[in-house]
């Protein structure tokens, strides 16, 4: 009897093992444990044998039985932890089902970034309207009347206010400083704030120049606002967009709204400073322009030049994009061509 | 501009230690933006003058020849040449072969191909010691134009020994510097290279020489009379009286320092007025004497369909207001910009009257622009020149000439100088210098070193700005602020950090939801935003039915089809839409951009500006028009319920409702706020997107008025409380006529009880087991009640009555299964 038992054990036992599937597995429970299994059948026998025996071989005949099916179970575990034998295997090196999902322009990207960047600082954003006045994008900003920006080749005046001069000649926006003028006629300095957003100009077009981009200007204006504040705002600009330290370096420049002017150059990230074609050698590129606001600029605002002082700074953002990513064609930026803006995802 | 390095030591020393890249960069770091320079004789190096000592027959060749050639401090090579000019004597460039560690000269054969390395060789059996080359050879065909191919260089009339690199020799061992124009446009000092000189002496702390002058005594004004008509457009007009010239071609030295700086040689006058205007920065113009009729010279307007031939072979008819230097017969000169060719120098010119005289600059420019014609001259005057010019640069002019033709007679100046440069002064406080600095420098040695001449008293300076300068330049305490600090180097000056005030956080919810807006769409309905011009195009315009004479419009727009500015995206959108559908054939695009309103203005600062409005367009792509339509419907249902705005709702629009004529008129809806339209989604008539050549593609798009939206900003967004008691789903599928909107049965079922919460479309089916002209239409309900559990009697009843409504409202009857 014990050794029938031993054998039905090691029987039941190998066929368990033998099992590589949860299907092979499931039918054994009750051809091995069930009611109607051999070891069933050996229990039931057991009415005919001796107390003793019973003891014993009862004893025994119910440890098997557990070991039977403890190692059931342990191999249904194993079998379900199994992903090709579960029954749910399937082609792994599939593709993963794509998330929908679109893509913000990377000028825009840029743009959020910046916001963020200069809200987090204090700085309110702006937005002045695209289509302004000869009042507001020269007359305040220190153009002289004969400046060539002025003249239809370089800037989209609207028809119909040709002839007329000051607040009633209307243009679409040649640069966003004009908008700073209107700010700060809304506002009480001191202040600090961004105006993000597109301007256009009359040019032709090639891969370095488009009719419309965006530029990202900020102004700061206050009792005392030092050169050196300045390029607080600059290198907030360069540490956001690249997420490090960028070397700046400031020098001459001229714009009739600023006194004195600067050229702001960074450091060419393609080369490190190296020297490379697209930095022409130098290890600069020029990237912004910036200084204090012109005594005029600040008059127009309806402030005293004896008492506020001020910065700005101004950044070609399409500029800034294509250094970011590489981009060798400013006119892609306006192409809306869906090969391009999905890298961007 | 190019600038010369050489041409500028002749006017200040700068030591050897200083290289030209120190100077490009002090230059671009304090004064302006130089973009490069390069080495002139580089082209020429290991190219050395040799002189032919003896010259004998090649024995293996006829047309070769054997000249030993001196190649300094009597080292005589044998070299083999075939050039037909050589002479025993003649002084030639020698091209030096490859030496040990030393790189040969490179030489391009006949002129053609890459340069090639010389090398010791044999021609013909014969030893020879690298090359006598030809001009072109060696790049040199401008200053020594071969008659015949096969002459070689002759250095006649250079002043040079055997051995002198030839660099050296033709004035060519020289540094062109490149200057970016625009940065120099509110310099008119720098435009020569004696203001450049002026700028790195002040840099550098070295002395500026003076340029050199001859002295001119006025003239007798009843030789000629000078007649400004308009001293605003004149304001000084000099001419100076010259005879016993001989127009010759220019020396050597002239030559070289003109073709380094890209100016081609004439001839002697022609080529002196170009190198004087180069160093000064002051334009001249040289008269043939015996051309000047009549006794006057007029500088007037033009009178109606004047003509003028110009030197360059222009025949121009002139316009009223152009400015013109004249005759008493005939106009001689675009004043400022280009003389004419009748009144032009010749060979046979003896006697010369020159030019020296100020223009208005934006007279200038806009005389220049309206011709066509932008020369070296019309550039200087438009940047508005220092009008103490005209009298030195005339001045340097004789002085050269003088040095080459001792014989000439200057016989004197006529200078009339109607409209006087006024003199600058500016007075400034040290503190307001260093309060902008950020620092205390030394203001007086930084003056001194810019020719700023200045009293000070008790740290306020009295500034006298020197009149090259005083042109518009500088002219308020913060330009000194900008001379002093450039100077002293914007580098210098060490990093603060500003002290901000602290403020109260910022709140700017408008600018939120409009981010918000385009995030949800890129990041949460897989859009793509695109960027559009605010102009468009007059084809697609006309296919959208949008053309429209009242539209703003440019004066001079990109193109002409581009003249109107837009007051919808939607038809931008279209032409992107079509350039994408070749390629992909399901997509979702969104702009947001503002657009242009005409009839309505507003008032911003005092300004009258149309109203620009934003707006935002979403267009969804699909080859079938229900999936574009009903992709973008999702989408903006789940904009609406995303934003912190008051409820929003779309309803089929009434077919009295205007909406925009490029849908189809029944395919529309009405994005409500309450009743305020802030928006409309459609479907794109296919007529419409045929006329755009959309053909593969159908479309659906919204415009939705950003500005109404972001003005229903609401902060919060009320929680509901959740209920305590479970909620059933409960499924039903009817049969309708086809007819029945879902939105009418949806209402109805909403309205049937309080206890249904939510009702949701499953699907829409016709075809097998449906009867024709019927849909069967499967919702799903969710029910639930606050103040109990429902019981499924409830339940049942609910169901029932929702049947009963919809059977009796809407015609719908169970399915039978």
């Amino acid at each position: 009897m014990k050794e029938q038992l031993e054998a039905l054990k090691n029987e039941a036992l190998d066929k368990i093992n033998a099992c590589s599937s949860l299907d092979a597995l499931e039918p054994l429970q009750s051809e091995l444990l069930g009611k109607k299994s051999k070891l069933s059948e050996v229990l039931k026998s057991l009415k005919s044998l001796s107390v003793e025996e019973k003891k014993t071989i009862g004893q025994l005949a119910n440890q098997i039985k557990k070991s039977l099916a403890d190692s059931f179970q342990a191999k249904k575990d194993e079998l379900s932890d199994s992903f090709s034998a579960s029954g749910e295997g399937f082609d792994i090196t599939l593709p993963g089902k794509k998330p929908v999902r679109g893509a913000l322009h990377p000028v825009t990207q840029l743009l959020y970034q910046l916001n963020d960047a200069f809200r987090s600082i204090g700085f309110e954003v702006y937005s002045p309207p695209e289509i302004s006045s000869e009042l507001f994008d020269f007359d305040s900003l220190n153009f002289p009347d004969d400046h060539p920006a002025r003249e239809s080749m370089d800037t989209y005046w609207l028809r119909g206010y040709e002839d007329k001069i000051g607040k009633e000649r209307l243009c679409l926006r040649p640069h966003l400083t004009g908008g700073s003028v209107r700010y700060m006629l809304e506002n009480k300095p001191p202040f600090r704030f961004v105006y993000p957003g597109r301007v256009y100009r009359n040019e032709s077009t090639d891969a370095g120049h488009e009719r419309a981009f965006y530029q990202y200007e900020a102004l700061i204006v206050d009792k005392e606002v030092p050169f050196s504040s300045g390029r607080l705002l600059v290198d907030t600009i360069l540490e956001c967009v690249f997420g490090k330290k960028v070397k700046t370096r400031m020098r001459s420049g001229f714009f009739p709204f600023v006194e004195p002017g600067f050229e702001i150059d960074m450091e060419c990230q393609v080369c490190a400073g190296k020297g490379c074609s697209v930095c022409g050698r130098t290890g600069w590129v020029e990237m912004m322009p910036g200084g204090p606001p012109h005594p005029n600029v600040l008059r127009a605002g309806g402030l005293d030049p004896a008492e506020w002082q001020g910065f700005y700074i101004n950044i070609g953002l399409d500029r800034l994009v294509m250094m970011k990513h590489g981009i060798d064609d400013i006119r892609l930026l306006h192409s809306g061509d869906l090969r391009f803006l999905s890298q961007f995802a | 501009m190019k600038v010369s390095l050489n041409w500028i030591k002749d006017f200040v020393d700068i030591p050897e230690d200083i290289d030209p890249d120190r100077i490009l960069y002090d230059l671009t770091m304090t004064t302006v933006e130089v973009e490069g320079y390069t080495r002139l004789s580089e082209s020429l190096d290991r190219i050395t003058v040799g002189q032919i000592t003896e010259l004998k027959p090649h024995p293996g060749a006829d047309r070769l020849r054997i000249a030993m050639t001196d190649i300094g401090s009597g080292d005589i090579k044998q070299i083999v040449c075939g050039g037909t000019n050589l002479e025993v004597g003649m002084k030639v460039a020698v091209g030096e072969p490859r030496q040990k560690g030393t790189a040969g000269a490179f030489v391009k054969w006949h002129g053609e191909g890459e340069p090639v390395e010389l090398k010791e060789t044999k021609i013909r059996g014969e030893k020879s010691y690298g090359m006598i080359c030809a001009a072109e050879e060696i790049g040199l065909e401008e200053l020594f134009p071969a008659e015949v191919e096969t002459e070689i260089v002759d250095l006649v009339g250079y002043d040079c020994s055997p051995g002198t690199p030839l660099a050296t020799a033709l004035g060519l061992d020289d540094i062109i510097f490149e200057i970016d124009n625009k940065s120099l446009t509110n310099r008119p000092d720098l435009w020569g290279h004696y203001g450049i000189a002026r700028e790195l002496a002040a840099i550098y702390e070295l002395p500026l020489k003076p340029l050199p002058s001859f002295d001119i005594q006025p003239a007798d004004d009843t030789r000629l009379k000078i007649r400004i008509d308009d001293e605003k457009l004149c304001p000084r007009y000099t001419c100076t009286f010259c005879s016993g010239i001989e127009v010759t071609s220019s020396p050597d030295w002239m030559k070289s320092r003109l073709a380094s700086v890209g100016q081609r040689a004439i001839d002697l006058i022609v080529d002196l007025t170009n190198y004087a205007m180069l160093t000064v920065g002051q334009p001249l113009h040289a008269f043939d004497a015996d051309e000047l009729k009549g006794g006057e010279i007029q500088i007037r307007s033009a009178k109606k369909d004047e003509k003028l031939l110009l030197l360059d072979g222009t025949d121009l008819k002139l316009h009223e207001d152009t400015l013109l230097i004249a005759d008493s017969e005939r106009p001689l000169a675009l004043a400022g910009i280009m003389g004419g060719r009748d009144s032009g120098i010749s060979e046979k010119t003896k006697d010369i009257v020159l030019e020296a005289a100020s223009f208005h600059a934006t007279h200038t420019r806009k005389t220049a622009t309206k011709y066509g014609v932008r020369t070296e001259s019309s550039m200087r005057f438009e940047k508005g020149l220092d009008r103490s010019y005209p009298e030195l640069c005339a001045k340097y002019f004789f002085s050269l000439l003088k040095e080459i033709q001792p014989s000439i007679d200057v016989q004197g100046m006529l200078d009339v100088y109607p409209n006087k440069q006024e003199p600058v002064e500016v007075t400034v406080d040290e503190n307001f210098i260093y309060n902008r600095i950020g620092k205390k420098i030394d203001i007086s040695s930084h003056l001194k070193r810019l020719g700023f001449s200045f009293n000070e008293q008790a740290g306020t300076y009295q500034i006298k700005v020197p009149s090259w300068r005083a042109t518009g330049d500088v002219s308020l305490p913060e330009d000194i602020v900008e001379e002093v600090a450039r100077l002293y180097g914007y580098d210098n000056i060490e990093f603060v950090a500003p002290s901000i005030k602290l403020t109260g956080a910022i709140q700017q919810p408008q600018m939120d939801i409009e981010r918000q807006m385009k995030e949800f769409l890129a990041y949460s309905a897989g859009a793509f935003e695109v960027f559009t011009y605010p102009w468009s195009d007059a084809t697609v315009l006309e296919a959208c039915k949008l053309e429209d004479e009242d539209a703003l419009k440019l004066v001079d727009p990109p193109s002409p089809e581009n003249e109107s500015l837009i007051r919808d995206i939607l038809p931008n959108l279209l032409v992107t839409t079509r350039k994408n559908s070749h390629e992909v054939k399901q997509f979702t695009l969104f702009e947001m951009a503002r657009v242009f309103d005409p009839g309505a203005s507003v008032e911003m600062n005092g300004d009258s500006l149309p109203y620009q409005p934003k707006q935002l367009c979403v267009v969804c792509a699909d080859e079938s028009p229900k999936e574009a339509y009903l992709a973008l419907k999702g989408i903006i249902e789940g904009l609406c319920s995303e934003l912190p705005v008051k409820s929003l709702t779309m309803s089929v629009a009434a077919e009295d409702k205007k909406s925009a004529p490029y849908f189809l008129s029944d395919s529309v809806q009405e994005i409500l706020s309450g009743k305020e339209k802030v928006g409309e989604l459609g479907l794109i008539s296919p007529v419409v997107l045929a006329k755009c050549s959309i053909n593969h593609v159908r479309v659906a798009s919204c415009t939705l008025y950003v500005d109404k939206i972001e003005a229903m900003a609401v902060k919060e967004r009320p929680y509901r409380a959740l209920s305590k008691f479970p909620s059933v789903e409960y499924d039903l599928a009817l049969l309708f006529d086809e007819a029945v909107p879902w939105s009418e049965v949806e209402s109805h079922v909403r309205s049937s009880s309080k206890v249904i919460k939510e009702v949701s479309f499953v699907d829409e089916y016709q075809g097998k087991q449906i009867p024709e002209g019927k849909k069967s239409l499967a919702f799903k309900m969710v029910l639930n009640r606050e103040d109990a559990t429902l019981t499924s009697e409830e339940v049942q009843k609910i169901a029932d009555k929702v049947l009963k409504v919809l059977g009796s409202k809407c015609g719908g009857s169970l399915r039978q299964e």
